[in-house]
């Protein structure tokens, strides 16, 4: 089995479905990238430059971990105690 | 993954290659042709007669030529053939435009993914490229006949190339 080639995970498919059933066409002509790359990002075969993933939460009008998340591993740093991992359901609580 | 989740109308049909793939695939195809052609003969010709009697310029000037000539071709054909195939699937109602677009509407040839895969790929053959130049200079400094020194140096860029567009290929294919 080949091994999946990143940790990071998006919900950019849901959001296109949320965002009045945005096309992976239109996505990427608002982007300014290929279709295909638009692709590989939504299926986890590419992940994006910070810029990219910036740009993308911003067609969909959300904050970037609310599209991303990172799939830690076990050789990952360990999150210092007290400080919660960041993810979307944080964001909201802070919000 | 995705499996219970409904699907919007362009949702991961066949899409072509981009551009900047196309290219990389005509290159591998014309540089594995030609200089595997080269080789052959190169081999053939050291194994019936002694490498001073061998012309070996003209031919590797020829194959360098016809390299460059069949991925300019390979290129040409597989931009026409992608041009066509994405009219017949617009006309057939398939959905959204094959490559997609920039902003203003214009079809985007390469994008900040190529470019990630075209340094990658170019660092990946930045080893053998060292390793052949390190053997040419090392034929050099003992006063290898010509041969050997013209055919280590397009050895080394030959398998660089193979290397490079390979490396390119799985980037785009498997991801990273």
């Amino acid at each position: 089995m080949v091994p999946k080639p990143t940790r990071v995970t998006n919900r950019i498919r849901e959001l296109r479905l949320a965002t009045g059933e945005l096309t992976q066409a239109e996505l990427a002509r608002r982007l300014g990238v290929t279709r295909q790359t638009v692709i590989a990002v939504e299926h986890g075969r590419y992940s994006p430059s910070l810029e990219l993933a910036f740009q993308i939460a911003r067609v969909f009008g959300v904050p970037i971990d609310d599209v991303f998340r990172y799939e830690a591993a076990d050789d990952d740093p360990p999150v210092p105690p007290g400080l919660p991992a960041v993810g979307p359901s944080t964001v909201k609580e802070r919000s | 993954m995705h499996a219970r989740e409904p699907r919007l109308p362009d949702d991961d049909e066949r899409v072509p290659m981009t551009a900047a793939e196309r290219t990389v695939w005509a290159y591998l195809v014309a540089v594995v042709v030609t200089s595997g052609g080269y080789l052959a003969l190169m081999v053939h010709r050291v194994a019936v007669q002694p490498v001073e009697r061998i012309s070996w310029i003209g031919p590797m000037l020829w194959t360098i030529g016809l390299s460059v000539l069949g991925t300019v071709l390979g290129v040409v054909v597989g931009t026409v053939v992608g041009a066509v195939n994405a009219s017949r699937s617009t006309a057939g109602g398939c959905g959204g435009a094959p490559g997609a677009g920039g902003p203003d509407g214009v079809e985007v040839a390469t994008d900040v993914r190529d470019r990630e895969i075209d340094r990658l790929g170019g660092r990946a053959s930045t080893g053998v490229i060292g390793v052949g130049l390190g053997a040419v200079l090392m034929l050099a400094m003992i006063d290898a006949h010509p041969f050997w020194i013209g055919n280590a140096v397009f050895l080394s860029g030959a398998v660089g190339a193979v290397l490079e567009t390979t490396t390119k290929i799985r980037l785009y294919r498997r991801g990273f």
